[in-house]
């Protein structure tokens, strides 16, 4: 918990990362309360005071974002869809920081045979293609937010491992190391209570890019098509928008998606990227 | 506690390359410490000197457990430390601590000051509580961060130097171990830190009687806080003895060149230095005869065929074919 207070007092020094933080608070915001505050239901299908269908209706008092060629209220599905988008990055994230970070930790600090087994391992998962690995799995095991989750933590821990096990092979020659050793510390608690915390930051840093990398694939794969079918998300209203081809006829239906999914994350990049900054002195161009 | 060490080595085996191997060449091995004996009683300050490289921080890392013996054996208060080690590794720990070179790289910059005094206890299985915290604040104290308020929320970066060799210093006494290892203590320190350092030793030495190994380079501060010196060459001890006495006539040449080499504070003044030629040959390929011999102002045949003893009654020995007369042999 304190060490979350520093993080964000960290990223809050830098303006770029305050201003962040305030965009991914709003995104909060919208993820917790958007589908109570949604002015509509988002599969209604709206009609006009004609009765007749609201076909691909523009901006309105009443539909602030317009409608969907099916009548549906396109403010409404964006504020459902900020829910999945950030659970399914967030799930993703700390799922990928939490086996890399272990692998990394486990793989740099015993080396030998143990180091050699796990990088194969995470050789392996290198090799794989990341999208299509995505999309095989989810047509395999069935399409829902758990399984897009559990694919992508998959072929993501790979790059966190390497770079969390490169910085526990210099820390673990350092002295401090040898001085919890000779007190009686066990090589568990030395892995996980001298180690841990210092590659920690590194973790957080790694957390934020999968967070965005994350939420990125998921709007894609909801663009593919592959989305979860029971969920309204950025990437679907896309397909949507694209499958009904009038994206040129209806402007309001592509650019909130697009312009959500980007602004998002940009704000959790330049939060990482903050955070980097206060890590690494050299990245301050000083 | 006294400690006793028997012939005490560490050689690393070095892998041969493929071509070599198909020479019929057998896997050499890097010998860092290669029969080292001496004894320590409870409150003595024994000064391991030498070059870098010479095997006195392997040394000492046998001594507290970070390495483990290749051949010999080293007995604390009468027991076998391996034989410790494998039935109680914490019980072992407790009674053997070591201060660090660096004051910088040993101190977890992610801990505050009371964290890291605290972890021994706390990887010893004390439960965390007043009492800790209590010899947390005295072992501080004792190591001359007063008062120790001041210093327990802090991290290692916000504090100096000196402070930080003082603040492992406290990690090291926290378990009032009874053998205590220090390497090269004062070698990062300023000058002005130096001597605190070494007084805060002295004292905790006479205080609590521990057995200090002083492990340096630096002649110049032996003095002040050893009451017997070893001069370490290439794995070996050459030369042990009474720190005034063997500094004042050294035995040993390469004892006598080390002599020399301490700086004089009288400008001009030049002491007469015996020539020492070349550089400290390789530890993996170790000149049979006397190791000092390729080096050695007064070597003879002799000294390039035989390895000599140690020869000369307690508590003065050194191992040399030619000891210079200066001193009671």
């Amino acid at each position: 918990m304190a060490f979350l207070l520093s993080f964000l007092g960290a990223v809050w020094k830098a303006p770029t990362g305050r201003f962040s933080l305030v965009l991914l608070a709003l995104f909060l915001v919208a993820a917790i309360l958007g589908p109570l505050v949604a002015p509509h239901d988002p599969m209604l299908r709206n009609y006009g005071p004609d009765h007749k269908l609201l076909r691909l209706a523009g901006p309105s008092w009443d539909h602030w974002l317009g409608t969907t060629l099916m009548g549906r209220d396109i403010a409404s599905q964006m504020l459902h869809g900020a829910r999945p988008a950030l659970l399914v990055g967030g799930l993703t994230a700390f799922g990928t920081v939490a086996i890399g970070m272990n692998i990394g930790l486990v793989a740099g600090y015993f080396g030998g045979r143990t180091d050699d087994v796990l990088m194969r391992i995470t050789d392996m998962f290198l090799g794989l293609p990341f999208l299509p690995f995505i999309i095989i799995v989810l047509s395999l095991t069935g399409r829902s937010l758990t399984t897009i989750v559990v694919a992508m933590t998959l072929v993501m821990w790979r790059s966190t491992a390497r770079v969390i096990r490169a910085q526990v092979l210099s820390l673990r020659e350092m002295p401090f190391v040898a001085a919890a050793r000779i007190t009686g510390a066990s090589d568990l608690a030395i892995v996980y209570r001298e180690i841990a915390p210092n590659v920690l930051p590194l973790a957080l840093v790694n957390a934020a890019f999968a967070l965005a990398w994350a939420i990125i694939t998921e709007a894609s794969i909801g663009f593919l098509g592959f989305g979860d079918p029971n969920s309204i998300t950025w990437g679907s209203i896309l397909y949507d928008a694209y499958a009904s081809q009038t994206m040129y006829r209806a402007p309001w239906w592509v650019v909130p998606p697009g312009i959500a999914i980007m602004v998002l994350v940009s704000a959790v990049y330049f939060v990482g990227r903050a955070y980097e900054e206060v890590l690494n002195p050299r990245l301050r161009g000083i | 506690m006294r400690v006793e060490v028997r012939g005490l080595a560490r050689h690393y085996a070095l892998g041969a390359g493929l071509a070599a191997r198909l020479w019929g060449e057998r896997p050499r091995s890097l010998r860092a410490v290669d029969g080292v004996s001496f004894d320590l009683a409870a409150g003595e300050v024994l000064g391991l000197v030498g070059e870098s490289g010479c095997g006195k921080s392997t040394t000492g890392r046998l001594l507290v457990g970070l390495e483990e013996p290749s051949a010999g054996s080293i007995r604390m208060g009468g027991e076998d430390a391996a034989a410790l080690r494998r039935r109680d590794r914490r019980a072992y720990h407790r009674g053997v601590q070591m201060v660090f070179q660096d004051p910088y790289g040993s101190l977890n910059p992610y801990l505050t000051i009371a964290e890291i005094v605290a972890r021994p206890q706390v990887y010893q299985g004390h439960a965390r509580g007043p009492d800790l915290d209590a010899r947390v604040r005295a072992a501080l104290e004792q190591a001359g961060l007063t008062p120790a308020g001041h210093y327990l929320g802090r991290h290692p970066h916000q504090i100096s130097g000196g402070q930080r060799q003082r603040v492992c210093i406290a990690r090291a006494i926290v378990l009032d171990p009874a053998v205590l290892v220090a390497d090269e203590p004062i070698s990062m320190l300023d000058v002005s830190i130096k001597w605190g350092i070494i007084r805060l030793l002295k004292r905790l030495v006479a205080e609590r009687s521990i057995s200090l190994l002083y492990i340096t380079h630096d002649l110049a501060t032996v003095a002040a806080i050893c009451d017997r010196i070893a001069i370490m060459y290439l794995g070996r001890i050459v030369e042990i003895g009474p720190v005034g006495e063997v500094l004042a006539a050294p035995r040993h040449p390469y004892t006598a060149a080390l002599v020399s080499a301490i700086p004089i504070a009288t400008p001009g003044a030049r002491r007469p230095a015996p020539a020492i030629r070349g550089a400290i040959p390789d530890a993996a390929d170790i000149p049979p005869g006397c190791r000092f011999a390729p080096r050695c102002p007064r070597a003879t045949d002799v000294c390039l065929k035989a390895d000599p003893a140690m020869t000369g009654t307690l508590p003065w020995q050194a191992a040399c074919h030619h000891p210079r007369p200066g001193g009671a042999a």
